[in-house]
């Protein structure tokens, strides 16, 4: 079983997203922000399970999308990471790119239209 | 704000919104144009969000349907169809009772309904595969180039999704996949990306689609995507009558872009090939020169087992006789008229049958001249580039109607012209980089070549995005220069028209070509010494653009036979305004322009062409003679003869330059009685006249 | 033993550490056998590395082989110019 993070100060996008991912078959596990989200990264590694992809917010309390990328990739080099954008965050946007995130996403969107994104990076 | 007041805000917006719409619809079924609709889409999208926002679900529900066929529309998975254009107008209409007339709409279910049942009867077509769509569209094709860096894995990327990706768009054409940098397992550090692509695709999607593939590669990989769809011939050896450089093939096969052809030949190295300055600058490989050497022996070999060269010589020969054959049978219809009714009206009735079988022989010798424009139009890419950054100004040439066929003297003609024309437009039309920069223009500048047939005519437009003409300007320039006298009135028109006065340049400094002594006023004669005419179409800082208009062909005028002397001589019939017999009182000398006649309180030069060609006239008095009035470049002349005889097709036998060097004449014909006609040159005729003067 | 089982999660996570099981089985045996059984499909580094055992291997003089190739993987294996493609 592969595992994919989404984390996400937002519990309503958080619930969405998972409701949206589940579909691909992968087993879905939940962060309310960056510092929670390399827990929940520590975990996978812990029981050397596979980890597919980050789904990560880049407004949050504690530690915000941008440092959780630049933290993430110091422990996995190769996995895809997901970030949820508005319009308006478009610098920020270059910023995660920059630190190594793979692609983005911009909010609000349909379930489809992320599934579609999600496919661009795994199989 | 009150809820009443966002909706008069609301109001005032969408009626806007709907004219706006219903203008671009109107003009999106003139012609198709993604642009158009993408303009339509962002309307309807604005007044999807506005609606809802205003209160009104209802209309941002339907305006909600109608956004997303559009949007289908756009990514081109539908078409634009008149029933298409009908039914987003009638949802406009059924749009606008439900903003401003909301008690009525409820009436208009039935309406509403029928809108969404045709929305949704074409989101089936699309779907179901079983039923072809109407229309086979035409494939785009676009060559990608594909170079990850090379530490793209560590993005969470695999480039190898993405190349799946795009194979699955279309059919591919071309694949290189470069192997050569990956090392050996012993060298090889397996966490980098060492592979590149390059492929030629064939899809029925646009750019768009492709540019979404590589959305989160693009910026920071070395990705280029090229649409060649212009350039792209599937089948090279297909319908060809010419031999074929090894770099039009490359171009035709989508391995390299035109402007890449161009800085390879202007790269090229002495005695170098083109196929090697290519290999060197690494736009192509040694092998895809040698494929498309294959190809140019192949198409040779076709040329030489499907067509027959003919010398041109010989085909003017053929359409020489064929002149003849049409004057022999003009002189059997003058025959005719003289016999009685009843004969008369079965030779007629022949001659009327062989007359549409000459007329259909002549247009296909005719054809047989014509070449497409499109390669004389690209040799000038490589002028415009060079000549651009000679004169430090950055100008891109854009060619259109490459198919329009012309007569290939016309080309040939028109060719010198043509140059000096662009030359006209880079020098003096396009602004500097920074003076565009400064009026907010795109800071490289467009010269667009097209041509197209209208109206059993030619027409070249050379057009630039620049400065644009000064009327004002020109005018106090030519007063300056004395070509024209302080107190002229000129219409606007007339203004432009000064550029091609001899004498005439607002170069401020003198350019290369100036420098050469080349002016438009060359231009302007060469182009009537075609027969044609130029006219100018200028916008203050949009630009402007030369339209020129020529014969077909340059072998075949409509003329007017006209008698001086013993001599038959022939005006071509554009030349001419009208003919009268002057009265006694209206024959004048005046001083320091000699002989002239009145016409409508206009005074013209007179020219005795029996003088002028040393005949005999039947009449000395002009009173007692003809006088036909010509007119060439705005200037007249009356021509004194002694009688018209009549209007007739004329072919034209072009005179051997050491026969005559006198420019008022421009050839020759042969006419029904066998004997040879002269053809007077009107323009040629005012020129000599005014060197006579001196 | 001259044969490798391609595992089912071998992607660029594990590529150096199949790197070094190949090149192990490349400079003691005279043939080399991939198996892809376990695998429906792979990534770049996988494929790029297989491009790289090969160019090796001819270096020393080991046949390569390739086993249970599913669909997916061919086609993979053709985009990265490792097999060539059937003309129709």
């Amino acid at each position: 079983m592969k595992n994919i993070i989404v984390i996400d100060d937002s519990p309503t996008i958080r619930t969405s997203v998972q409701f949206a991912l589940k579909q691909l078959g992968h087993n879905i596990r939940q962060a309310e922000n960056g510092l929670k989200g390399l827990e929940v990264v520590d975990e996978v590694m812990d029981q050397k399970e596979d980890l597919a992809l980050c789904v990560v917010d880049i407004n949050m309390p504690e530690m915000d999308g941008i440092t959780f990328v630049k933290e993430f990739r110091k422990k996995d080099k190769f996995t895809p990471v997901l970030v949820l954008t508005t319009e308006s965050e478009e610098d920020k946007m270059k910023e995660g790119k920059a630190a190594g995130a793979s692609g983005w996403m911009v909010k609000p969107f349909k379930p489809n239209d992320l599934i579609g994104v999600v496919q661009k990076l795994i199989r | 704000m009150s809820d009443q007041a966002i909706l008069e805000v609301f109001h005032n917006e969408a009626r806007e919104i709907i004219e706006n719409i219903e203008t671009e619809l109107v003009s999106l079924e003139e012609s198709y144009d993604s642009e158009k609709v993408n303009t339509l889409f962002r309307y309807f999208h604005t007044l999807k969000g506005s609606s809802g926002i205003a209160g009104l679900m209802e209309v941002s529900e339907f305006t909600h349907e109608i956004e997303s066929l559009l949007d289908r529309v756009r990514s081109e998975e539908i078409q634009v169809t008149p029933s298409l254009i009908d039914t987003v107008l009638a949802s406009v209409d059924l749009v606008k009772v439900m903003i401003f007339d909301e008690d009525q709409a409820d009436g208009l279910s039935s309406q509403k309904e029928k809108i969404l049942t045709f929305i949704g009867k074409n989101s089936n077509e699309v779907t179901d595969s079983s039923r072809p769509l109407p229309q086979k569209r035409k494939l785009n094709y676009f060559r990608v180039k594909i170079n990850f860096k090379d530490n793209v894995f560590e993005y969470g990327i695999d480039p190898l999704m993405i190349i799946e990706d795009l194979v699955t768009v279309g059919t591919v054409i071309e694949e290189k996949i470069y192997r050569s940098r990956v090392p050996a397992l012993d060298e090889i550090n397996p966490e980098k990306c060492y592979l590149s692509w390059m492929y030629i695709i064939g899809t029925k999607h646009a750019k768009k689609k492709i540019d979404e593939i590589f959305l989160f590669v693009f910026d920071d990989n070395d990705i280029e995507i090229t649409d060649i769809t212009e350039d792209y011939r599937e089948d090279i050896t297909s319908d060809v009558n010419e031999e074929k450089k090894i770099g039009n093939i490359l171009v035709q096969k989508g391995l390299i872009t035109e402007d890449e052809l161009l800085f390879a030949l202007s790269n090229m190295k002495k005695e170098e090939k083109v196929g090697k300055a290519l290999v060197r600058l690494k736009l192509v490989t040694e092998k895809d020169i040698e494929k498309a050497l294959g190809v140019q022996v192949e198409v040779r070999k076709k040329i030489e087992s499907t067509t027959i060269r003919v010398e041109r010589a010989k085909l003017d020969g053929i359409m020489n006789l064929l002149g003849e054959i049409v004057i022999g049978q003009s002189s059997i219809v003058r025959f005719a008229d003289e016999l009685d009714e009843d004969k008369a009206y079965a030779l007629k009735n022949s001659l009327y049958g062989l007359n549409r079988s000459t007329r259909q022989f002549q247009e296909q010798i005719m054809a047989m001249r014509m070449i497409p424009v499109g390669p004389t139009f690209s040799q000038f890419k490589r002028f415009v580039r060079d000549t651009s950054r000679q004169i430090g100004k950055e100008i891109r040439l854009e060619i259109m109607g490459k198919e329009t066929e012309l007569d290939k003297t016309v080309i040939e003609e028109i060719t010198d012209p043509l140059k000096h024309m662009i030359r006209n437009s880079i020098d003096h039309g396009i602004e500097s980089t920074e003076e565009r920069i400064k009026l907010g223009k795109d800071p490289t500048g467009i010269i667009t070549l097209n041509a197209y047939h209208q109206e059993g005519c030619i027409f070249i437009e050379i057009s630039d995005d620049g400065k644009g003409l000064d009327a004002e300007e020109l005018r106090s320039i030519a007063v300056s220069k004395g070509i024209i006298a302080k107190d002229k009135e000129l219409t606007e028109d007339e203004s432009y028209a000064l550029i091609f006065k001899p004498g005439f340049s607002t170069a401020n400094a003198v350019g290369d070509l100036s420098g050469r002594g080349v002016g438009m006023d060359v231009v302007k004669s060469n182009i009537d010494s075609l027969r044609g005419s130029v006219q100018i179409i200028t916008e203050k800082n949009r630009g402007t653009t030369f339209r020129i208009k020529l014969p077909l062909t340059l072998a075949i005028i409509d003329g007017m036979l006209i008698k001086v002397g013993k001599s038959v001589y022939i005006v071509p019939l554009l030349s001419i305004l009208e003919s009268i017999r002057p009265r006694k009182e209206d024959v004048k000398t005046i001083k320091g322009q000699g002989e002239v006649v009145m016409v409508r309180n206009e005074y013209i030069s007179l020219i005795r062409l029996y003088k002028y060609f040393d005949q005999v006239p039947a009449f000395e008095n002009p009173w007692e003679a003809l006088v036909v009035i010509v007119e060439s470049n705005g200037e007249k002349l009356a021509l004194m003869i002694d009688d018209l005889i009549g209007q007739q097709q004329i072919v034209i036998k072009s005179l051997d330059n050491t026969v005559t060097k006198d420019r008022s004449i421009s050839g020759a014909a042969i006419l029904g009685d066998g004997n040879v006609s002269l053809i007077i040159d009107i323009h040629g005729l005012l020129s000599e006249i005014s060197s006579l003067r001196g | 033993m001259s044969e490798l089982i391609m595992e089912q999660n071998s992607s660029v996570k594990t590529v150096s550490n199949i790197k070094k099981q190949l090149l192990q089985i490349i400079d003691s045996e005279k043939e080399l056998v991939i198996d892809f059984k376990s695998i429906t499909s792979i990534d770049l580094a996988i494929a790029q590395l297989l491009i790289s055992a090969v160019k090796y291997a001819r270096k020393k003089s080991v046949a390569v082989k390739f086993k249970n190739v599913s669909d997916e993987i061919r086609n993979q294996l053709q985009l990265t110019g490792l097999i060539k493609r059937n003309k129709e």
